[in-house]
């Protein structure tokens, strides 16, 4: 595995927003996470990138292994040498990664002067060069230009540029292409399937589009409150849902051809952090509920390579 | 039977300011839009952000001018009414917005939130009959009734957006006009709220107009789709048939199907929207277009049925022989 969480468990104040998250992702690999608002998708990405302690949380328990070394043990110094470098990530909002005042070329010579050492003029001709396998058009026209001079879809391709001039071997793209268009959130998506198939690097796929996962994960984590309830394959994931909540998942996206009054939702809303549940985190809002859901937390069980935490396949068979 | 809302060239144009030595400038947000919608249908409206779609509902409700065109409800053209004779009639068309927190105020209790549309009618009420109206509303989009006191703030999205719901429904409209109602939701909460719009449609005999960019979802949720490119329709879809235009049948290849089973190339359409500044001679797709020939940057593609409720502007894929009673159709 390039990339393993095992047991991740995260603390802010009170709260833990992780807990007893386990998954991995290997060169080449896309693995998707996926879950409702509020579900920990972002923390989990936050966690790997070692930003809990900028935003006033910390790792409680367990590790995340990066290509042999323990995340957990190394400092803000060395978090800062791998951070752009080996492990990138793009968030949502491409403006939030982008500096308004620079031009988006040098944004991205930055990371590969930083990271790869190169000079100013090796840097510029990287740019280029990634720019044009990104498809911006133009690109030794576009390196000259500012961010609010680039459309929204443009943007997010100059941040994947960014993300990858550092040559990373793990990329971590959190929803990014929530905020687009259809159309163009097809050509990035495609994109960065291109980037893993060719280059081998690992990418978690951070979205809460169901159709994304089906159409470019390898394996997939479902999320709920702070939790991976059920980690898999994603074929199997799909044809033979077992936790509850990813059979919800899946009975929630609208589908051509589907008739009218199919689509039901899943009752209920996610609980906030503050107010879980007692037992099953799922339960006030599950199907099939039994007597144990409601009293303790279902432990994870592991077979044949798919894992889930549910009670209904408690032991590991059906 | 006439139809509930019928659109007949309906146009908007904006002008930028120009500023100091630039040129004032139009840019066309609508133009030239014609459809109808039948008392009881969902019509849906996709297209790409900026294609008009918003500006096109709050043209329908009277809420911005139109430079031109018509738009009749039930019979009565609201484009050209007076400002002042549109108030009264305003209890029959309704809007609900994509962002359930915008649109109502934060210093409203949910039950204040729910008579304010009374109060803009000028209907009075006494406490009691305003407490079960209240209760009434609430128990129609499924919210408990104590949730009358809280406040936006201590209510989810999926709650906001029943709140807004409720509120479209207080005076009993005819047409509610839904602008992106579920597009900051959850697909789990955005489905609870679809199947509630279903119920309210078949109890109420309510007919919407229903604004997405999530194809799917309209061809789940809606009888007719009037697909937008650029301020203009370029294809009006009944339910279950198969998309003509090539935009549409683009923008339906760009959905990613939920099953890994059927994994496909998603063919990319290139380029960007063009901008609504420079009027195009041609097809306004026609820089995007796969099926592009030189007929199609010379002149506009007019919307031609290809059936009773199947209509597309393009010049490629459009009817071939249309027969003449057809051909007025719209
Ligand atoms: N800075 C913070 N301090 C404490 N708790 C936080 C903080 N940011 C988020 N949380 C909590 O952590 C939990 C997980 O949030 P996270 O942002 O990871 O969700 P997500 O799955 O990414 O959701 P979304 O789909 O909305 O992005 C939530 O309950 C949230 O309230
Ligand atoms: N008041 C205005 N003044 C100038 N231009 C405007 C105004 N309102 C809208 N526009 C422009 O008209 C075009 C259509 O806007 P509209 O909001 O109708 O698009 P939309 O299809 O609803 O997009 P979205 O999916 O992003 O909501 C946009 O390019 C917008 O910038
Ligand atoms: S009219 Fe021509 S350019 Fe426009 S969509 Fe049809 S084929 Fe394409
Ligand atoms: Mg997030
Ligand atoms: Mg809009």
């Amino acid at each position: 595995m390039l990339l393993s969480v095992e047991d991740l468990k995260i603390g802010f104040g009170l709260l833990e927003p992780l807990v007893g998250v386990d998954l991995g992702v290997d060169a080449g690999e896309i693995l998707g996470l996926v879950g409702e608002s509020g579900s920990g998708k972002s923390m989990t990405a936050m966690s790997i990138m070692g930003m809990l302690p900028l935003m006033g949380g910390r790792i409680k328990q367990g590790r995340i292994v990066f290509d042999g070394l323990d995340l957990t043990t190394i400092n803000e110094g060395s978090y800062r040498k791998l951070r752009g470098g080996r492990i990138a990530l793009i968030t949502q909002n491409p403006m939030t990664s982008l500096d308004p005042v620079v031009r988006v070329g040098r944004q991205i010579d930055q990371a590969s002067q930083l990271h790869l050492g190169l000079d100013r003029k090796e840097a510029k001709s990287r740019t280029i060069d990634l720019m044009d396998r990104m498809r911006i058009p133009s690109p030794q026209h576009a390196y000259d230009l500012f961010p609010h001079q680039l459309s929204g879809g443009l943007r997010q391709r100059i941040v994947i540029a960014m993300a990858l001039a550092g040559d990373p071997d793990l990329l971590i793209a959190d929803e990014p292409t929530t905020a687009l268009d259809v159309t163009v959130q097809a050509q990035i998506i495609q994109l960065l399937v291109e980037l893993v198939r060719d280059r081998g690097l690992g990418l978690i796929l951070i979205t809460h589009d169901m159709g994304v996962i089906a159409q470019t994960c390898d394996r997939v984590a479902v999320m709920y409150c702070g939790r991976v309830v059920e980690y898999g394959p994603v074929a199997r994931l799909f044809d033979d849902p077992r936790h509850p909540y990813t059979r919800a998942l899946i009975s929630c996206i609208p589908q051509l051809g589907m008739a009218p009054g199919t689509l039901t939702g899943i009752p209920g809303m996610v609980p906030s952090s503050q107010n879980l549940p007692k037992g099953c985190r799922f339960h006030p809002r599950c199907d099939s509920v039994l007597d144990n859901c409601r009293l303790r937390e279902p432990p994870m069980k592991t077979e044949d390579g798919r894992s889930v935490a549910c009670f209904l396949h408690e032991g590991g068979q059906r | 039977m006439t139809p509930l809302l019928s659109v007949r060239k309906l146009s908007r144009v904006f002008s930028s300011n120009g500023g100091f030595l630039r040129k004032k400038r139009q840019f066309r947000a609508v133009s030239d839009v014609s459809f109808d919608v039948r008392r009881g249908d969902v019509l849906g409206v996709v297209g790409e952000s900026g294609c008009g779609k918003s500006t096109l509902a709050r043209l329908v409700l009277r809420l911005i001018e139109p430079s031109a065109g018509a738009v009749m409800f039930d019979g009565q053209d609201i484009a050209s009414l007076p400002a002042g004779a549109i108030r009264p009639l305003r209890r029959h068309f309704q809007m609900v917005f994509q962002d359930p927190y915008s649109s109502i105020d934060p210093r409203l209790t949910v039950r204040d939130a729910l008579l304010e549309p009374f109060q803009v009618q000028d209907i009075k009420m006494t406490k009691v009959a305003a407490k079960s109206k209240i209760d009434a509303l609430l128990t129609e989009v499924s919210l408990p009734l104590s949730m009358a006191d809280s406040y936006q703030h201590q209510l989810s999205g999926g709650q906001k957006q029943r709140v807004g719901i409720a509120r479209a429904l207080a005076l009993s409209p005819a047409l509610v006009v839904l602008d992106e109602p579920t597009a900051s939701l959850d697909v789990s909460i955005q489905a609870q709220v679809i199947a509630l719009l279903q119920e309210l449609r078949d109890r109420l005999d309510l007919t919407y107009m229903f604004i997405s960019h999530d194809l799917a979802l309209v061809q789940y949720f809606c009888d007719r789709i009037l697909v937008m490119y650029l301020g203009r329709i370029v294809e009006i879809l009944p339910r279950g048939e198969l998309p003509v235009h090539p935009y549409t049948k683009a923008l339906m290849d760009s959905a990613f199907v939920p099953d890994p089973n059927q994994r496909r190339d998603i063919p990319r359409i290139y380029g960007e929207i063009p901008s609504g500044y420079d009027e195009p001679t041609g097809c306004a797709f026609v820089g995007r277009c796969p099926l592009a020939e030189a007929r199609c940057s010379k002149s506009l593609p007019r919307l031609q049925s290809l059936s009773e409720n199947h209509a597309v502007a393009c010049h490629v894929q459009g009817p071939v022989n249309v027969p003449m009673e057809f051909q007025n159709a719209l």
